[in-house]
């Protein structure tokens, strides 16, 4: 049984496969995390959606990388673990990215799914422009990849 | 023969394309290119280039890194996945 699932969709991310790859019966935990294009952002009241663009092989290295070290810094070594995210155009409530982790105990479980969401967002080379009410857009700050 | 710079996410906002070739002679650090790059950007991208990070297809650069033979690299800004 695979430990890791890594998805990068174009198409429109749902969380059915994620809840369907997470059932393990020598699992008590299974814990997910969506995240969601919210309508409003940083003062904004009028989003309207996102888009992702991403580095496509360096994205699937750093979410394997990211999912590898939970599973290493975890106390349950069986832990598993789900990431999909989302490319393209995507609308308010609409899925960004859909994490899942299994594991005996849910101690593993969310100690995992925090520490992957924060690390997404600071080493996945992932960028989002953030679309308005009034046609506008504009690109959102982030974390520098290289800072100390 | 020219350094091909893919750009990514708010870099693109200041070039015509997505893609921009500087014409400086390796081997060179990253430093040297990003600046490189930056002139040859649209006025207002000072923070964002001092900010990115250079990658080849495989790898995210150091900053002490040394640029002897590639040909193509990606510059990408601050990231905000999740």
């Amino acid at each position: 049984m695979n430990n890791i699932q890594i998805t990068l969709d174009t198409e429109r991310l749902v969380a059915s496969p994620l809840l369907a790859w997470l059932a393990n019966d020598a699992h008590g935990a299974q814990l997910t995390f969506f995240g969601v294009v919210r309508n409003h952002n940083d003062g904004k009241e009028n989003v309207t959606g996102i888009t992702i663009e991403m580095h496509q092989t360096l994205t699937e290295k750093a979410l394997q990388k990211i999912a590898t070290e939970a599973i290493a810094q975890s106390a349950e070594k069986t832990t598993r673990i789900y990431i999909a995210h989302a490319q393209g155009y995507v609308k308010v409530g609409g899925l960004c990215i859909a994490i899942g982790v299994t594991s005996a105990h849910r101690k593993a479980a969310y100690t995992a799914s925090r520490f992957i969401i924060e690390a997404v967002k600071t080493r996945a080379t992932i960028w989002k422009k953030e679309h308005y009410d009034n046609k506008k857009s504009a690109w959102l700050a982030g974390h520098a990849l290289n800072a100390s | 023969m020219p350094l091909k710079i893919k750009l990514y996410g708010g870099l693109r906002q200041y070039a015509e394309d997505a893609n921009i070739e500087l014409d400086i002679q390796l081997p060179q650090n990253c430093n040297f290119i990003k600046e490189a790059l930056l002139k040859s950007l649209r006025d207002g991208a000072d923070e964002l280039v001092h900010h990115c990070a250079l990658a080849t297809d495989d790898e995210i650069l150091g900053t002490d890194a040394i640029i002897v033979s590639e040909k193509t690299l990606s510059a990408l800004p601050p990231v905000c996945g999740g």
